[in-house]
């Protein structure tokens, strides 16, 4: 057992992915990500369709098929899950991140009822006898802010709703206490009321548990109501990442500019007007490997020469700010944010230096 | 490198392959187009009736092995096994393309009218169809031949009447989903006549579906045609059917085995091409790969 | 749950009934005097007449109809024309012979059935072998599997009986024939069911909840496949029982299969009836029962969809 197999570190970042590749057969999902999740805070990860983030996230929790080529670097409260033998992976996998799937009728077995589905964890991995782990799993749905928690353990997935569900499957996440969470989407299909007790509970649970939240949308209105930080994915790369006042108010990549204001001309624009939309569409996997400059380059109102030439990095615009972006607009700078003794790099720096890698 | 998410055994199942047409689907269509030219060029491998107790036979009355003169043999009556073997694959041919059509026609016709009128014809035609599932095959069929003449048409008959109810379910069905989809209320808002929505709403629906099972419909009227030949329930002897004249060998199949071999190969290769056509079309369309084998 | 039962049960007594209706109507196109069958040597013109009145055949149809139904009620399923029994009591004895079968045959084809689908799922290289084997084994009619199987294990190893009789060692071709014939059946939803399973989400929340391999096999996935299995099976037993006729002709099984060719050979209607009923007995039978434990295994199942 080598350093790698030694306890996290309780002050390490709950998710740390680096130069993170995913390609299934020709596909190249994910072309290099990276992007870090502190412990109690919620990261959002937004991209449309094709954009990799799902595969990103299923990447982070260990959860791809071995088909799929995965390279990079992914550290979970500083343990490499890939320095572990299987075993031991499989034991402390549990106990380390907690994945919420999107479609919550899929993911959970349809002949067991939802209580013995959370017990399980208890008894496979603490050895607890039936009944304590039944009753344990009923204190963990009573945790997720669920009414009657005796009543749906008993039941089967069919027959609850779709937000009792997804609170099933927050509640098997969270009950071996993990210090990271990956959530794909959980309130996409879900209508805007449950969404938004989802998100309140999402957020009581960041309080509570204190771990990292990465929280995977594409709807920016979760985004601004939940989310710490921000990290924009296009076209399998991360292109923005700031804390979400900050990039809500001036993003720096064009691509997250043109996300905003779509949005903002849906709520405040006047009748008559023509909706703002980003020009072109975003590309095909497929399409974006091997090609030369950057891939919104097609789409986007700042193009020149040098956006079709070289694909830009990842790299600090400001304190805490990072695009990949040739032309990408500084953010005034925040008054105290840049007072800072020529000594000491602030967390946001560290940012900064890990993305540059 | 990278830590698999599951152990290798479980998750390598996980990715599921692709199916493998066209090899499936090509091999099938060439084996039937053989069977098929056999059939129509039977006469050319001979007399399938023609006894021959002299030169037939050994000099202790059995059947002949393989030799230039007979390539396959001869029966226990001295004919040649070679004509009977083209004749009898004649008739599976036949009953095999006919009474696929006819049972897919009736099966069909009952499913759509069920699923299209509902409400007491639906009623009816289910349950009908119900007690043509719950038929004992066999038995069934015994009974029926005892009502006929033995022949072709006997067992295309028998074949109809036992086989039409799994079309007629699966088409059922398949209106049903389509009708939750809302296929034929909105034919019927934009005021379609009731014909005109069949036609133009759910039969492009059922073609397909229709097309994937019918050559799994097809070999078991193959086997089923053998089995009642073979239990004096089909064609009798002495027309040629691959079922009779198993039977008719089965006497003699510890000293003769060619006699059971040669057309239960023949049986198999037969069915085997109408099972591959089947698996070919499956898989060229995964949507359809619900049509399992069905068709007993 | 219980209304699905019960409308369940109906229908399958309006099957049966409705076999009972055909079998009925069949008796009056079947060609051939009753009377002359029961008395072939019968000389005189009155002892045909008086056979003929106690079988009630002179009456109105639908005096013989309600006659029929009513004894069918009772259970009574007639009489033979040949035997001096009634039809009951010796359909009883050769159904609890082919029950053996039958039982030995669904045996046989779980296991050989789930071993091919289980082998194919878990080891992807051979599934093409596997698909092979199971389409020859689909394209082959039970009799030539069985005659094979004599010819190969009975003639030339002599390692199994040859004769009739309903052994234990006689079981064993006949059971291996069916085994073998419904084994693809078997095969196929043993490795639909378990690729469904394992790409499914979740078999991944299982993965991720830190579950071994085995453990998700046998408690997560199984239970899934076990489901449409179960409606198969129940679909066998019923038709099995119903009579599997070639086997028993092949192998000299005696047992209700057997019973019917015989009946249907000597012309002796009412056996063949009865046997007819009794099959679609069965049928429905079996599957109401496989629906009730697949209701038990599958709680999906338990509500009939609106």
């Amino acid at each position: 057992m080598t350093a790698a197999a030694a306890a996290a570190q309780p002050s390490a970042s709950a998710l740390e992915v680096t130069g993170l590749r995913v390609r299934y057969g020709g596909v190249t999902a994910v072309r290099g990500a990276s992007l870090r999740v502190e412990r109690g805070e919620v990261l959002a990860l937004i991209g449309e369709t094709g954009s990799g983030k799902s595969s990103l996230a299923l990447a982070a929790a260990r959860l791809l098929p071995p088909s799929a080529e995965v390279t990079g670097q992914i550290r979970i409260a500083g343990q490499d899950l890939a320095a572990l033998p299987p075993r031991e992976l499989r034991k402390r996998r549990a106990s380390l991140v907690g994945y919420i799937a999107q479609d919550a009728m899929a993911a959970l077995n349809p002949v067991q009822p939802a209580g013995r589905q959370i017990g399980e964890l208890f008894r496979v991995h603490r050895a607890m006898p039936r009944a304590a782990a039944a009753a344990q799993a009923t204190a963990e749905l009573s945790r997720v802010r669920i009414d009657r928690p005796g009543l749906v353990a008993r039941r089967f997935p069919h027959q609850l709703s779709g937000g009792m569900r997804q609170r099933v499957m927050i509640a098997m996440a969270v009950a071996m206490a993990p210090p990271l969470l990956i959530a794909d989407e959980p309130t996409t299909a879900l209508d805007v009321s449950t969404q938004a007790e989802i998100l309140a509970l999402a957020t009581g649970l960041r309080e509570e548990t204190g771990a990292g939240i990465l929280w995977i949308t594409h709807d920016m209105g979760v985004v601004a109501e939940l989310a710490d930080s921000v990290a924009v994915m296009y076209a399998g790369r991360i292109v923005e990442q700031g804390p979400v006042h900050g990039l809500f108010d001036h993003p720096c990549h064009p691509y997250t500019e043109g996300l905003l204001r779509t949005r903002r001309d849906l709520r405040a624009g006047r009748p008559g007007e023509l909706l703002y939309q980003i020009e072109g569409s975003p590309p095909v996997p497929t399409a974006t490997t091997g090609q030369a400059g950057c891939p919104f380059a097609p789409r986007c109102p700042r193009r020149t020469q040098a956006c079709d030439e070289q694909e830009p990095a990842l790299a600090a615009v400001a304190p805490g700010r990072l695009a990949a972006c040739h032309h990408a607009s500084v953010p005034p700078a925040a008054p105290g944010t840049t007072r800072r003794p020529s000594g000491a790099p602030g967390p946001a720096a560290r940012h900064g230096q890990e993305a540059t890698r | 490198m990278t830590a698999t998410a599951a152990p290798a055994r479980l998750s390598q199942a996980r990715d599921r392959r692709a199916g493998h047409w066209p090899g499936t689907l090509i091999a099938g269509t060439a084996l039937l187009a053989i069977f098929v030219g056999i059939a129509i060029a039977a006469p050319l491998f001979g007399n399938p009736l023609q006894q021959n107790l002299i030169g037939g036979l050994t000099k202790t009355g059995l059947p002949l092995g393989m030799s230039w003169a007979h390539p396959l043999g001869t029966d226990t009556l001295g004919r040649s096994e070679l004509a009977r073997l083209a004749f009898g694959i004649r008739t599976s041919v036949i009953v095999a393309l006919v009474s696929n059509l006819t049972s897919i026609a009736i099966g069909a016709a009952v499913g759509l009218a069920a699923g299209f009128f509902r409400g007491p014809v639906e009623a009816i035609l289910m349950r009908v169809t119900d007690i043509g599932l719950a038929l004992p095959y066999t038995l069934a069929a015994l009974v029926i031949a005892g009502l006929m003449t033995a022949g072709l048409t006997r067992v295309i008959v028998i074949i109809t009447a036992l086989f039409w109810a799994y079309p007629a379910r699966l088409v059922y069905g398949e209106v049903l989903r389509l009708r939750h989809r809302g296929f034929v209320e909105s034919g019927e808002a934009m005021g379609a006549s009731g014909l005109a929505v069949v036609r133009r709403h759910l039969a492009p629906h059922m073609l397909p579906l229709l097309v994937t099972y019918s050559p799994l419909n097809a070999a078991s009227a193959v086997v089923f045609e053998a089995t009642l030949s073979y239990l004096g329930a089909g064609i009798n002897p002495p027309t040629a059917s691959l079922g009779n004249m198993i039977s008719d060998g089965q006497d003699a199949i510890s000293y003769a085995p060619h006699l059971l071999l040669v057309p239960a190969v023949a049986i198999l290769a037969i069915t085997l091409s109408f099972l591959l056509i089947g698996e070919g079309l499956k898989s060229r369309n995964p949507d359809l790969a619900r049509v399992s084998w069905l068709g007993r | 749950m219980a209304r699905t039962l019960i409308r369940r049960v109906a229908l399958g007594l309006i099957a049966v009934l409705g076999v009972a209706v055909l079998a009925f109507l069949a008796e009056f196109v079947v060609p051939g005097d009753p009377a002359r069958a029961i008395a072939p040597r019968a000389q005189s013109a009155a002892v045909l007449q008086n056979i003929r009145v106690q079988l009630h055949l002179n009456q109105p149809l639908i005096v013989q109809f309600a006659d029929y139904f009513a004894s069918l009620f009772h259970g009574n399923l007639g009489t033979s024309y040949v035997q001096r029994q009634s039809v009951a009591s010796l359909i009883a004895p050769r159904l609890v012979t082919t029950g053996w079968l039958a039982l030995a045959g669904v045996v046989a084809e779980i296991i050989l059935g789930g071993a091919l689908g289980l082998v194919a799922t878990l080891y992807p290289r051979v599934r093409a072998a596997v698909t092979a084997v199971n389409l020859t084994l689909l394209a082959l009619p039970q009799f030539v599997v069985g005659l094979v199987l004599l010819l190969v294990f009975g003639f030339r190893l002599h390692m199994a009986p040859v004769t009739g009789g309903a052994g234990p060692a006689e079981i064993i071709l006949p059971a291996l024939t069916l085994g073998l014939v419904g084994a693809p059946w078997y095969a196929q939803i043993v490795a639909d069911q378990m690729a469904d399973s394992l790409s499914s989400a979740y078999v991944r929340t299982a993965v991720a909840k830190g579950l071994s391999d085995r453990y998700i096999l046998r408690r997560h996935v199984l239970r899934n496949v076990l489901s449409p299995a179960l409606t198969m099976i129940g679909m066998d037993l019923g038709a099995y029982l119903s009579g599997v006729v070639t086997v028993e002709v092949v192998f000299g099984w005696p047992g209700i299969g057997l019973l019917a060719v015989e009946s249907l050979q000597n012309l002796d209607r009412p056996v063949v009836m009865g046997t007819v009923i009794v099959g679609a007995v069965a049928v429905v039978f079996f599957n109401l029962l496989a629906d009730l434990v697949r209701m038990y295994v599958d709680p999906r199942t338990r509500e009939e969809p609106a």
